[in-house]
């Protein structure tokens, strides 16, 4: 059978959706899958391949269909017509089954477009909706569009869309960690933590024993943001600042503890022999998309505005969830990580706000997040889950309310 | 009324246009008007430039020089595109078209250009006292006037556009293609112009 997955949205969600695709894989051993990805992620293609089952990628040039809509300098089908092509690209393909793991007005649009007789996930079909009969369609509908309470992963959620069934890949305690990769730097600003933080965090690190080598790890355009840091850490030793290609980031990640604030990095990571902890602000919400995987750790403020909103630029008068972060309660995690300090020790340490966490997959195959220090708002079982989705489709939703912006949040 | 006029320019004597006794490009240096004309174009990098008006042709000339694909140039005068012809040998790179709605070569090209991306340069030196004409030809060649999509109608991509609905008094937007349907009947154009108006939302 052949299979179309499209994953239009961001880079890290394409890393988030092959945990998704690697799983159908598992239980559909003989299925080939085909991945749509915006053109703008070509770099990305031998990465995507080399982590996931995906035969080929093919790509949906959205800048330049829209430049092409919007340029009125440019011809009037000559957007029309890159989507006409690459239509017919897709039916030449003869798809059997489509993914739709994008969950958009676009991609259900897309859906109608390629007209693949079998559809997992929302789509159109002769300009009708299909696909939301789900429970977990109508919850991932109902819930990932808003600023709410999650109360699972967005990768658990697609799984069961997709009506996977969920097998889960512990942490082995086996891991020994040859060095410490740091990401220091987001796509928002909200999301990110200052430089003083970060050369407390490495100074911390040195002055607890940690003699592990430390690279501070960014894109090639971000490496001159890291100047000040450079100079206030030239003194500490096995420290490099580098800007790895994707295909290089790999060799950095194995093996490594990665700290790192809300990024693709983390969604590749959770792919590779790594062991991550995530600074997560702003609005980085660690129930829907922290990294999927078991073993991560997940320093998170206590803040009630924490995580905010995704589409908003923070309210506050300052970022009062950096100041929750410690870099002191960072540096123990990692410790514990490289067993420098005993997990019982480490609780006891770290210092009275810190709120941490590490995640697990559950019987039920599903991540989970487990207080180490703190607490879990809300969180909810998948019973109780199951009866709140019951609840809400027997009220209301005739009418669907797709998303129209194109991202997880991720 | 295209007349022309007899100028020395940097001890060259030239026979340079006018319409309605008011000149069609630099008497003063045709030729610096053209390099800086070449440098607002920015990058060309196409197999194909439009350029919407003649002049003198200074411009067309230097744009022959510096760029190696092909150059349709749509005039609305006939007796530039002569002079422009008798003043110089012929290049097999370099179209210029009499632009008449009439003029078969000008809906190919319309078509073409209506589904391509090819860079169009207007040459508005050349279009004194006649620009809401050469302004039209730039609507024309991108598809975004009624009046251009009526030549086109029975392409793919215009066929369930109800003309009477069209603006007339401006550049044509997708949406506005889409609002123009009478019928909605989800065939493959109106699916493609659906799943293209959700980019620009």
């Amino acid at each position: 059978m052949k299979v179309l997955a499209l994953s239009l949205l961001r880079l890290g969600d394409i890393f988030m959706h092959l945990h998704v695709l690697n799983t159908y894989k598992r239980h559909n051993p003989t299925h080939q899958i085909t991945l749509m990805i915006n053109e703008q992620f070509r770099h990305a293609e031998h990465l995507i391949l080399s982590l996931s089952k995906v035969e080929r990628i093919i790509y949906f040039d959205r800048t330049a269909i829209q430049q092409g809509l919007l340029d009125k300098n440019s011809g009037q089908l000559y957007s029309y017509q890159k989507l006409s092509k690459l239509t017919e690209e897709v039916q030449e393909l003869k798809i059997d089954r489509l993914l739709n793991l994008t969950h958009n007005q676009l991609s259900a649009r897309l859906v109608d477009l390629f007209a693949v007789g079998d559809v997992k996930g929302i789509g159109y079909q002769d300009g009708k909706v299909i696909g939301l009969q789900s429970l977990a369609t109508k919850y991932f509908n109902e819930h990932y569009s808003e600023d709410i309470n999650y109360s699972f992963h967005y990768v658990d959620i697609l799984k069961q869309i997709l009506e996977l069934q969920v097998d889960c890949v512990q942490t082995s305690d086996e891991f020994l960690a040859k060095k410490i990769c740091i990401q220091v730097f987001s796509a928002e600003e909200k999301k990110e933590h200052n430089t003083q933080f970060w050369c407390d965090l490495i100074s911390v690190l040195r002055a607890t024993g940690c003699t592990l080598p430390i690279y501070v790890i960014c894109s090639p355009s971000e490496i001159e943001r890291t100047s000040l840091m450079r100079l206030q850490l030239q003194n500490i030793e096995n420290l490099h600042f580098v800007a790895p290609s994707l295909n290089e980031l790999v060799s950095y990640l194995m093996e490594s503890v990665l700290i790192t604030v809300d990024t693709s990095i983390k969604h590749i990571a959770s792919h590779l022999e790594t062991r991550i902890v995530e600074i997560s602000l702003g609005s980085s919400n660690p129930v829907k998309t922290s990294a999927y995987a078991a073993g991560a750790w997940i320093l998170h403020s206590a803040r009630s505005c924490a995580p905010c909103s995704h589409s908003r630029s923070c309210h506050q008068p300052e970022y009062f969830c950096r100041q929750d972060l410690l870099p002191q309660d960072v540096a123990i995690t990692v410790m514990q990580i490289i067993k420098e300090i005993k997990l019982e020790d480490a609780k006891t340490i770290l210092s009275p706000q810190a709120q941490v966490f590490t995640t697990f997959f559950d019987e039920a195959g599903i991540l989970e997040l487990a207080a180490f220090k703190g607490s879990i708002a809300e969180k909810i079982s998948d019973q109780a889950y199951l009866e709140k989705a019951k609840v809400k489709v027997s009220v209301n939703h005739t009418t669907p309310v797709m998303r129209r912006d194109n991202e997880s949040g991720a | 009324m295209i007349q022309f006029a007899r100028a020395e320019i940097q001890g060259e004597s030239f026979e340079l246009p006018l319409r309605n006794g008011k000149s069609l490009c630099s008497f003063r240096n045709p030729q610096q008007e053209a390099e800086r004309w070449l440098r607002n174009a920015g990058k060309l990098n196409s197999s194909v430039i439009y350029v919407i008006g003649l002049g003198a042709g200074f411009h067309v000339d230097l744009l022959l020089q510096s760029f190696q694909g092909e150059v349709r140039v749509l005039e609305l005068e006939v007796a530039l595109i002569e002079k422009y012809h008798q003043t110089h040998s012929p290049c097999h790179r370099l179209t210029i078209l009499e632009a008449h709605k009439e003029n078969a070569t000008l809906r190919k090209w319309i078509h073409s250009s209506t589904v391509q991306n090819f860079p169009i340069l207007d040459f508005r030196a050349s279009w004194v006292d006649d620009e809401t004409n050469y302004g039209e030809l730039r609507g024309l060649l991108t598809g975004r006037i009624r009046e251009s999509i009526a030549l086109q109608k029975s392409n793919d991509g215009f066929r369930c556009v109800n003309l009477e609905k069209l603006p007339t008094d401006r550049l044509l937007s997708a949406r506005e293609i889409v609002q123009s349907w009478t019928d909605h009947n989800y065939c493959q154009e109106q699916k493609l112009w659906l799943t293209l108006q959700e980019l620009l939302k």
